[in-house]
C-alpha cells in the first residue's frame, strides 16, 4: 500500500525536480565569489545578491552556518526565513559564541497531527541582538522536521523587512490550509502575516491547488485587504479581487470592532502551481511593524458566531394528543451561511425539567429535513460542518428556515422553542455583506 | 563585511552501506547520520545543491514570461501593476466614468512603457513586440469583463436596496443586464482592433490575439463572457442558481434580479403565496423585465430534500401564471434553474457546469 507520506514524498521531488529545472539565468549565484555571505544592503535575487537557499532531504538532518554580525553598526540584525518551493517543516536556532541558544524560527509549512493547532508559519523572522559594539560570531542550525524541507534566509534590520520579507523575490510556499487532525472540526488553519508587507509589491505566496480554492485574508480592524492570481507557468493573472470580494464582519461581542476580510472561492486547476499576492489598496501605509493579518489558502475561514433565538410565542400541547408545531425562525435572524455546529441548541422546553418529564416523545425536523430527539428539551448534538461543501452540503444545518416539532405529553402543558449557543459562519461570501 | 553567513556543516541520515560479510539477507539496514564540514569533498555537493533552485519568473532570454505578470519590470513600477490599471481604467468605462479612448490610451501607455524598459536593458524589439502586445490584450481581456461584472454589481446593489432598503443585509442576490453583455461583447472586437492598431505602430505582422479561454483555465469559468461572470457568482461562489449554458444571447433589454430568501421583504410587494405551506416564508424573489413585458414572483426553492424537489426552473414557474411569454425571453428563463443554497452540492453534481 502505497502511503500518504510516500504519495506526499514523490510529489515533493517532483516539484523540487520542476523548479531545478526551470532556472532564471538572471538569479543564478556565484557562491565561490561570496562565500554564502549575506549583505545587508541587497541581499535579494532581484539585486544580484545571493538569497541563501537551501535545502534537507530527511526529517533529522541539520545544515550548519557562521554568522557574523558587526553590532557596532548592527546592534540588532534580523535573520528572515521562509519555505521555498516547497512547504515543509524546520526549526532554525540561532547560538552564541557559547553556543547558548539566542533566537529562533519555526518554519511550519505543516501541522502536527498531535496538537490542536490551527495556525501555520511557513516564514518567519528572528532577533539577534548584542548592546556590546564588537563583530560577533554564532550558529545557524536549521534542522529539517519533515523530509524535502527547502528554505530561503535573508539576514537585515528591522528596517528592511519589506526587501527580504516581502515581495516577489521572498515568496514563500504555501500548504493548503488544513487543519491539524486534533483540531479538526473546528477551525480552518491559517497564517498571520505582517500589514506592513502589504504595501508595494505585497506578499507573495507559491501555492500548488487541489482544486477548488476559497482564498481569504483578514485582519482587525482594517480594510483594503486584496489578493491576486497568477498562473506560474505562464506568468498571467487569473484572478484580482473586486469589490463585492471584501466585507466587513462586526464583532460579535463589541459593537465597535470588526473583522475586514477579502475572500473568493476559485476553480483553480487541481496540481497547476500559482502565485497568490496580497496587498493593500489604502493610500496609506502601515506603520506598525507588528500588526498581522491572517491568510487561509484551500479551505474557507469559518468562524463562530452567537447563536440567540427566541420563538415569540408559547406553544400549547394538550394531554394524551400527539400535536406538530411549524416554527419559523425568520431569514434575516441569522447570517446567510450560518450553519448549526456541535455547540448550538436547540429547545423545546417546559417551564422547568419537572415539566419536561411530561414528554412522552418529542420529535424536531430541522429546516433541511433531519430528524433530532431532544433530551430533557434540549438537542445539542449537530455535527460541526465541514469546511469542504460547507455551504452546499444538505446535511449541514441552516438555522433560519422552518423547523418542526412533533409532541405528545401526559400532562397538557406550554412549551417555548428556542435556538442558543454558538454556529459557524463562512467569513467572506457575499452573503454576509453588509450594504452602504 | 557588516553581516555574513555561510555554511559550515551539513548532517545527513545515510542508509547503511555495509551490514556485514555475514549478515542474514533479510537484515535490516540501520540508518546512519553522517557530518560532512566545509573541506570535506562531499560538502560540495551539498553546498551547491539549491543554487539552481528559483522560481521562473522569465523565458531562456531573460526576457518575462508575461510582461504583466510576476518578474516583468516597467519604466517605474513592476509589469504586473499594470494590471491594476487596466482593472481600474474599465471599472470606470463600466461605471460610465471614462469612454473606450480611455481604453486605448491605457493599452498604449503600457505597451510603451514596458517597450521602453526592455529597450534600455538591451533587448531587440523585435524580439518580444508581439508577446508584449498579446499580453496587455489578454490583460485587457480579463479587465473588460471584469469590469462588466463589477459594473452590473454596483447596480444590482440599487434593485437590492429598492427591495430590501439600505441597511439590510445583502443576502445572496444576482443582478442581470444584457447591457452590460452586448457592451462587453463589443469591447471584445474594439480590443483586437487596438492590439491590431498597436501592432502596426510598432512593425508587428503577427499576433495571437484569442477569444477564449482554454477549457481547464481558471479564467473561463470568470472571464469568457458576461453570462459566465454572473453564473460564476450565481452557481460557484453563491450556490443558489445556474444557467444550463452560458453561450446564450440575451434581448437586448433582458434584466432579472433575483434574491435567495428575498420573497417576502418589506419592500416586497404582496405576492401570491400558496396557503398552508410554511416553507413559502422562505421563497425567493424572482424580478425579470425586458422592454415591455415583466415579471415578479415567487421562487418556492426549498432546503428540505425528503419533501421537495432540488430545483425550480425560472421559465416552468413563470409560464404557471404568465402565458405571454416572448419567445426569445422565454428561451433565456429555460435556461435559468434556482435552488436552496443547502442544496448545491445535489444540484451541481447533476448538473456540470456547461461553459461557454
Amino acid at each position: 500500500m502505497k502511503s500518504r507520506f510516500s504519495k506526499t514524498l514523490s510529489f515533493m521531488l517532483a516539484v523540487i525536480f520542476c523548479i531545478s529545472a526551470l532556472t532564471v539565468p538572471a538569479y543564478a549565484t556565484d557562491t565561490a565569489d561570496t562565500e554564502n555571505k549575506l549583505v545587508l544592503d541587497g541581499a535579494n535575487a532581484r539585486s544580484g545578491e545571493p538569497m541563501l537557499i537551501d535545502g534537507l532531504e530527511k526529517a533529522g538532518d541539520t545544515m550548519d552556518y557562521e554568522m557574523e554580525i558587526d553590532h557596532s553598526l548592527y546592534p540588532e540584525a534580523i535573520l528572515y526565513a521562509f519555505s521555498y518551493g516547497v512547504p515543509g517543516n524546520a526549526t532554525i536556532r540561532v547560538y552564541d559564541e557559547n553556543e547558548k541558544l539566542v533566537s529562533g524560527i519555526y518554519l511550519q509549512g505543516y501541522l502536527n497531527d498531535r496538537s490542536a493547532n490551527t495556525h501555520f508559519s511557513p516564514k518567519g523572522r528572528c532577533g539577534i541582538k548584542s548592546t556590546e559594539s564588537t563583530i560577533k560570531k554564532y550558529k545557524v542550525t536549521v534542522t529539517a522536521e519533515t523530509d524535502n524541507v527547502i528554505y530561503a534566509m535573508n539576514v537585515g534590520t528591522r528596517d528592511t523587512m519589506a526587501e527580504h520579507f516581502g515581495g516577489i523575490d521572498n515568496t514563500t510556499a504555501i500548504a493548503k490550509n488544513i487543519p491539524s487532525k486534533a483540531a479538526e472540526g473546528s477551525k480552518t488553519a491559517d497564517f498571520a502575516g505582517y500589514q506592513t508587507l502589504l504595501d508595494g509589491e505585497g506578499e507573495w505566496f507559491y501555492y500548488v491547488a487541489d482544486g477548488y480554492t476559497y482564498i481569504t485574508a483578514r485582519a482587525s480592524m482594517r480594510t483594503g485587504l486584496a489578493f491576486e492570481v497568477y498562473d506560474a507557468e505562464t506568468g498571467t493573472r487569473v484572478y484580482q479581487s473586486r469589490s463585492e470580494d471584501t466585507g466587513k464582519k462586526d464583532n460579535s461581542v463589541s459593537s465597535y470592532s470588526y473583522v475586514g476580510y477579502v475572500q473568493r472561492g476559485l476553480n483553480l486547476e487541481p496540481g497547476r502551481d500559482y502565485f497568490i499576492r496580497f496587498y493593500s489598496t489604502l493610500d496609506t501605509p502601515v506603520t506598525d511593524s507588528s500588526a498581522r493579518y491572517y491568510i487561509h489558502i484551500g479551505l474557507p475561514c469559518l468562524t463562530t458566531q452567537d447563536v440567540k433565538y427566541n420563538a415569540q410565542q408559547s406553544f400549547y400541547v394538550p394531554a394524551n394528543r400527539t400535536v406538530t408545531f411549524t416554527i419559523n425562525v425568520p431569514k434575516d435572524t441569522f447570517l446567510p451561511s450560518t450553519r448549526a455546529n456541535a455547540m448550538t441548541a436547540v429547545y423545546f422546553s417546559a417551564n422547568s425539567s419537572m415539566e419536561n418529564a411530561y414528554v412522552d416523545s418529542c420529535t424536531i425536523t430541522t429546516p433541511n429535513g433531519q430528524k433530532v430527539t431532544p433530551l430533557n428539551g434540549r438537542y445539542s448534538h449537530f455535527e460541526t460542518p465541514s469546511s469542504i461543501n460547507y455551504l452546499t452540503d444538505e446535511n449541514h444545518v441552516p438555522l433560519t428556515g422552518n423547523w418542526k416539532v412533533t409532541i405528545r405529553t401526559s400532562k397538557s402543558l406550554y412549551f417555548q422553542f428556542a435556538l442558543g449557543g454558538s454556529s459557524e459562519i463562512i467569513l467572506g461570501e457575499s452573503g454576509n455583506e453588509v450594504t452602504g | 563585511m557588516d553581516i555574513s553567513i555561510k555554511r559550515t556543516s551539513i548532517t545527513v541520515t545515510r542508509p547503511s552501506t555495509s551490514s556485514g560479510a555475514n549478515a542474514p539477507e533479510d537484515a535490516v539496514a540501520s540508518p546512519t547520520r553522517v557530518t560532512y564540514r566545509r573541506g570535506d569533498p562531499e560538502f560540495d555537493t551539498f553546498e551547491h545543491a539549491y543554487d539552481n533552485v528559483r522560481y521562473q519568473f522569465t523565458n531562456e532570454k531573460g526576457l518575462p514570461k508575461n510582461f504583466l505578470g510576476p518578474g516583468s519590470l516597467g519604466t517605474s513600477i513592476p509589469g504586473f501593476m499594470f494590471n491594476q490599471e487596466l482593472d481600474d481604467m474599465f471599472e470606470q468605462y463600466y461605471r460610465g466614468q471614462t469612454d473606450v479612448s480611455a481604453v486605448e490610451k491605457k493599452m498604449n501607455d503600457i505597451v510603451e512603457d514596458l517597450k521602453a524598459s526592455y529597450v534600455e536593458k538591451g533587448f531587440n524589439p523585435d524580439d518580444f513586440m508581439p508577446k508584449l502586445i498579446e499580453d496587455v490584450y489578454n490583460a485587457a481581456r480579463l479587465g473588460n469583463v471584469r469590469g462588466a461584472g463589477i459594473g452590473s454589481w454596483y447596480d444590482g446593489r440599487e434593485v437590492l436596496k429598492q427591495f430590501m432598503g439600505p441597511n439590510e443585509y445583502t443576502g445572496y442576490y444576482v443582478y442581470y443586464d444584457a447591457k452590460y453583455y452586448y457592451q462587453s461583447e463589443d469591447m471584445k472586437d474594439t480590443l483586437q482592433d487596438i492590439a491590431w492598431k498597436l501592432a502596426e505602430q510598432h512593425g508587428v505582422t503577427e499576433l495571437n490575439l484569442p477569444t477564449s479561454y482554454p477549457d481547464k483555465d481558471p479564467r473561463k469559468g470568470m472571464y469568457e463572457n458576461y453570462n459566465a461572470a454572473i453564473n460564476d457568482r450565481m452557481r460557484s461562489e453563491q450556490h443558489i442558481g445556474n444557467f444550463l449554458t452560458e453561450d446564450f444571447v440575451p434581448p437586448k433589454d433582458f434584466h432579472f434580479f433575483y434574491r435567495m430568501y428575498g420573497g417576502v421583504g418589506p419592500k416586497v410587494p404582496p405576492l401570491p403565496a400558496p396557503v398552508n405551506e410554511p416553507e413559502a416564508e422562505f421563497d425567493s424573489l424572482l424580478y425579470v423585465w425586458c422592454d415591455n413585458w415583466s415579471f415578479m414572483g415567487r421562487v418556492p426553492v426549498r432546503m428540505d430534500p425528503t419533501r421537495y424537489p432540488v430545483s425550480v426552473n425560472a421559465y416552468e414557474l413563470i409560464r404557471r401564471s404568465v402565458s405571454n411569454i416572448p419567445p426569445d425571453i422565454a428561451a433565456v428563463l429555460k435556461n435559468m434553474d434556482f435552488y436552496a443554497q443547502n442544496r448545491g452540492q445535489e444540484y451541481e453534481r447533476a448538473h456540470p457546469r456547461q461553459y461557454a
